[in-house]
């Protein structure tokens, strides 16, 4: 054993006997048969779960946009007028390819950087500072909380819908899902062939109350968020 | 029906005319009250400050006192917390003890849980001409876990306007020997609790728990204020008549 | 070991005294009590979710050393370096050891309770380092060179005019006192401590066995910054804060943010579950768990293990009505609060930390909220009786009760006492009250007035009225 293993064994052993027993290795969790947030959703059509994100999110000063395919452009252009848009930076990914995003960027005047090695690791990251708007996508949105939930790897930056101060999602409706529960369920059935380095779940803009309990938007992440769900 | 009174040292030495509203009250009610001598304090001040071995003592008594009682009915939320939760399991370890003290906690009721939950009585036709305000003690609500009895019994007095004392489920800064030992913090605790006494312009504040009454009156008489204390039997037996 | 330069005592009439305390503290705990409450309201079981989640925490603790087995394997198959530190300086050297290595100048560090438990920021900046805080109420109690007075709101004791006043401090020029320009100032000054920091530090709100994950809950979005641009992370845990799978997880988010600030989810869940993968073009390069014990694994085994249930939610410091009046530093450790009065004195022992476990009234109200069902107001009765067996209560107070446990097991006894009671102490009294008494007496007197024992007992009373 090496010396690390020595260590390991040492403290866990240590755990084991504090517990009285022997060590213990390989246990798995028991079917846990209370299901409590099932009440939640019981009942509630995919319309019901739709539009109890879109509440929720306003609730959070986030808006919106629920359109069909043909009025993205139209959708696109306001938010980028709304949000005072020059500059951005967007996930390479093929999703946002096939709704032309940055043709559609470009006819807005707005300078889009992509997300991937075209340019290198340390000028992303100063793009991502410096320009006004993030957009990524999503693989799933929660009703209960008006979360989006997304994987980040090869062409799906982090920094993307963290450092500049707005933030645009976009998703499908058929990518909502009842709460968190389903997300997790995702995520664990994912675990045996391996999880990428990061996953985010995103709920609205950066907020904080450390001030005199006073809520205040954007202190580390975008300020601004924005959502664009996509009728099918 | 038979049942047998817990005073408590409290009502037994300092209020003693609360024992005797709740002896009228229940043998109003048509119910044959006793009062076994041999009980004692029922050890909390002991169990709280960490002397287990010296609560026991205590215990022991209560439970012998109330051995061959049917029901044992008690005007503290605490001290019938106490039993209910401690008892059994201050004698975890010695299963013939243990065995007694859970029957005791068994039979033991809280006064207006027992007229409303056993009596299954609501209304005691009493009268009293005033407004008031009550205090849910914590070992009530979260020790015992009755919070409505005492208000619905209340609600039904004649003459009685209730006011709804504002953060009703905060602690007064009694805590036994806290208000002692951590008197600066519990006089905190106590003047945020007659404020809002206050605030509900009650002329009475009524209570389930002469520990809370009496650092709540205690404190009031000290900084001048004109309000009273009752505990809730001695507002049912004003006026009444069956 | 305790930074405390003054007692218990002193400590709280400091706290009492301080008029920004007394408006502040109740202001901040009635706003996140408030929103806890109708979080729980809304779900409308929260009994069944406490249950399911405290029978998710027992499981995980009896199989601690299983799942924490289960976790480093899965960490190092995807990189990930893990260190075992038994004690604080151990995680201090390991982490020390790491910033060397790396050749690091500069550190950027998330919210972490635990960071704070070890005193790291202190002993790296011994080291010559430059260490930040990013949170924002972290960020202006480190400006402050306080510690933190809330678990999940370290500075709630400042006002918005001290705030600026330490924010004009760094700026070199006067910053109004409106949140949006403090947070504005914030945002800017702490981005360019993130680009260029060399590693980042985080806690750990849970990790998840399954995946070797480390899972981060913030509103901020500082935890993503710190464990996004830094080319190094570290991740410091207690050996407690893990879950089995991702599903486990789901219950333990869903109870914390509602319990913390009645949020439904946090804005950021951030699920760390290696260092950055082939195709990633951010992310740091190398991550690092570091778990600590630090006499947690004392607390397995024993009546106090439910305590490490706890996954610092900050409830119990909401509605306890000590905490309202006195504040987190008044406690002295840097877990405050409830759940501070019950962990201080088992990771540090009794000598420094005895009062803790009387500062309190024994309410409940923290047992009533806590997520995970820590019975906290019995586990400091326990504290109590453990510090009489081991010779932590005074002798006058122990004789005290000996005579209680007498004369409460010898009825005849305690008929006498109770009648003697009214002359006993009647020479004390005036106008039937006693206003100033001797001994514990005297700090019941101290502020108000106790009634004189009625001449005529209960039990007098009846014996005459039932010739009984």
């Amino acid at each position: 054993m090496t010396v690390d293993q020595l260590n390991q064994e040492k403290f866990l052993t240590n755990i084991s006997s504090r517990l009285g027993r022997e060590r213990r290795s390989g246990v798995k969790p028991p079917i846990w048969k209370n299901k409590p947030y099932l009440h939640l959703y019981e009942g509630k059509t995919n319309e019901d779960l739709i539009e109890q994100f879109i509440d929720n999110l306003q609730l959070l000063n986030t808006n919106v946009d629920r359109i069909t395919r043909q009025e993205f452009e139209v959708t696109l252009a306001k938010v980028l007028k709304d949000f005072e848009v020059n500059s951005a930076i967007s996930w390479d990914n093929p999703f946002l390819h096939d709704l032309d995003l940055t043709s559609l960027l470009t006819t807005n005047g707005v300078e889009n950087s992509i997300w991937n090695n075209s340019v290198s690791e340390d000028e992303l990251k100063q793009r991502s500072a410096k320009v006004d708007l993030g957009i990524t996508c999503a693989d799933l949105g929660l009703a209960e909380t008006g979360t989006v939930v997304f994987m980040n790897g090869e062409g799906r930056g982090r920094m993307v819908s963290l450092l500049p101060p707005f933030y645009l999602c976009i998703l499908k409706e058929s990518q909502i899902v009842p709460r968190i529960t389903q997300a997790m369920e995702h995520i664990h059935a994912k675990v045996p062939t391996g999880l990428p380095a990061c996953i985010n779940f995103i709920t609205g803009p950066s907020r904080t109350a450390d001030i005199e309990m006073d809520l205040a938007l954007g202190v580390h992440g975008p300020g601004k968020v924005h959502v664009i769900l996509l009728r099918e | 029906m038979k049942v047998d009174l817990f005073i408590t040292c409290l009502a037994d030495a300092f209020y003693p005319q609360v024992g005797m509203s709740v002896v009228n009250v229940l043998e109003r009610l048509g119910v044959d009250v006793g009062f076994p001598k041999e009980q004692t304090c029922c050890g909390q001040p002991a169990y709280n400050s960490g002397y287990q071995k010296d609560a026991m003592k205590a215990a022991k008594q209560v439970i012998l006192a109330f051995e061959n009682s049917e029901t044992v009915v008690t005007p503290s939320g605490s001290c019938a917390a106490m039993i209910h939760h401690y008892y059994p399991k201050l004698f975890k370890g010695d299963p013939i003890w243990r065995d007694k003290a859970q029957s005791l906690a068994d039979k033991t009721y809280e006064f207006s849980d027992f007229l409303v939950n056993v009596l299954k009585v609501e209304n005691v036709n009493a009268k009293l001409e005033s407004i008031a305000t009550y205090h849910h003690s914590c070992h009530m609500i979260r020790g015992l876990e009755i919070r409505e009895e005492p208000s619905t019994l209340l609600s039904h007095v004649e003459g009685l306007t209730m006011k709804e004392l504002p953060y009703c489920n905060d602690c007064c800064g009694f805590g036994g020997t806290f208000a002692a030992k951590m008197s600066d913090i519990s006089e905190r605790m106590v003047d945020e609790k007659i404020n809002n006494i206050i605030s509900t312009e009650a002329k009475i504040l009524i209570g389930s728990d002469l520990g809370c009454l009496m650092n709540i009156g205690g404190r009031m008489r000290r900084t001048g204020q004109d309000i009273e204390i009752m505990h809730v039997a001695e507002v049912l037996e004003k006026g009444g008549k069956i | 070991m305790t930074l405390n330069s003054i007692d218990f005592d002193q400590r709280v009439d400091k706290a009492l005294a301080d008029p920004i305390l007394k408006q502040a503290v109740p202001f901040a705990q009635d706003k996140l009590r408030n929103g806890r409450n109708t979080a729980a309201d809304q779900l409308g079981n929260i009994e069944e979710w406490r249950e399911l989640a405290a029978e998710i925490r027992k499981h995980t603790i009896d199989n601690l050393d299983s799942y924490l087995e289960e976790l480093v394997t899965n960490v190092r198959k995807s990189g990930g370096f893990v260190h075992f530190a038994e004690k604080d300086s151990d995680a201090v050297d390991i982490i020390k050891k790491i910033a060397k290595d790396k050749e690091a100048k500069t550190i950027i560090k998330s919210k972490s309770m635990v960071t704070e438990e070890i005193h790291l920021n202190k002993h790296l900046e011994a080291e010559g380092l430059k260490v930040v805080e990013s949170d924002l109420g972290e960020y202006i109690i480190q400006l402050a060179n306080e510690t933190p007075s809330h678990l999940i709101a370290p500075a709630i004791h400042k006002t918005r005019q001290q705030v600026s006043a330490l924010f004009s401090e760094v700026a070199g020029r006067k910053l109004s006192d409106e949140t949006t320009e403090l947070c504005a100032f914030a945002r800017e000054t702490l981005r360019e401590e993130f680009l260029q920091a060399d590693i980042g530090i985080s806690g750990c709100n849970f990790a998840v066995a399954e995946s070797g994950s480390v899972v981060l809950v913030s509103n901020e979005g500082n935890a993503r910054l710190t464990t996004t641009l830094p080319k190094v992370h570290i991740a410091v845990m207690g050996l407690e804060r893990i879950v089995p799978t991702w599903n486990e997880l789901d219950i333990m988010i869903s109870m914390l943010t509602r319990s913390a600030t009645g949020q439904k989810i946090s804005v950021y869940v951030t699920g760390i579950n290696s260092a950055r993968q082939s195709g990633d073009l951010d992310g740091p390069e190398e991550f690092h768990l570091v778990i600590l014990d630090n006499g947690r694994s004392n607390i397995l085994g024993t009546a106090y293990q439910e305590a490490l249930n706890c996954i610092r939610c900050g409830a119990c410091l909401n509605v306890c009505p000590v905490y309202r009046h006195v504040g987190g530093h008044a406690y002295g450790g840097v877990y405050s609060g409830p759940i501070g009065a019950v962990l201080m004195p088992l990771l540090e022992g009794y000598d420094d930390w005895k009062e803790l476990p009387h500062a309190s009234s024994l309410c409940g109200a923290c047992t009533e909220v806590c997520p995970v069902k820590i019975p906290l107001h019995d586990l400091l009765i326990e504290h109590r009786k453990d510090e009489v067996d081991q010779g932590y209560a005074p002798l006058p107070e122990k004789m005290a009760f000996k005579g209680f446990g007498y004369i409460n097991s010898h009825p005849a006894l305690y008929d006498k006492t109770v009648k003697l009671s009214s002359t006993g102490l009647g020479v004390l009294a005036k106008d039937g009250y006693i206003t100033k008494g001797p001994g514990m007496l005297g700090g019941w007197t101290d502020i108000r007035d106790l009634p004189q024992p009625k001449k005529q007992s209960f039990r007098e009373w009846w014996a005459k009225e039932r010739k009984e």
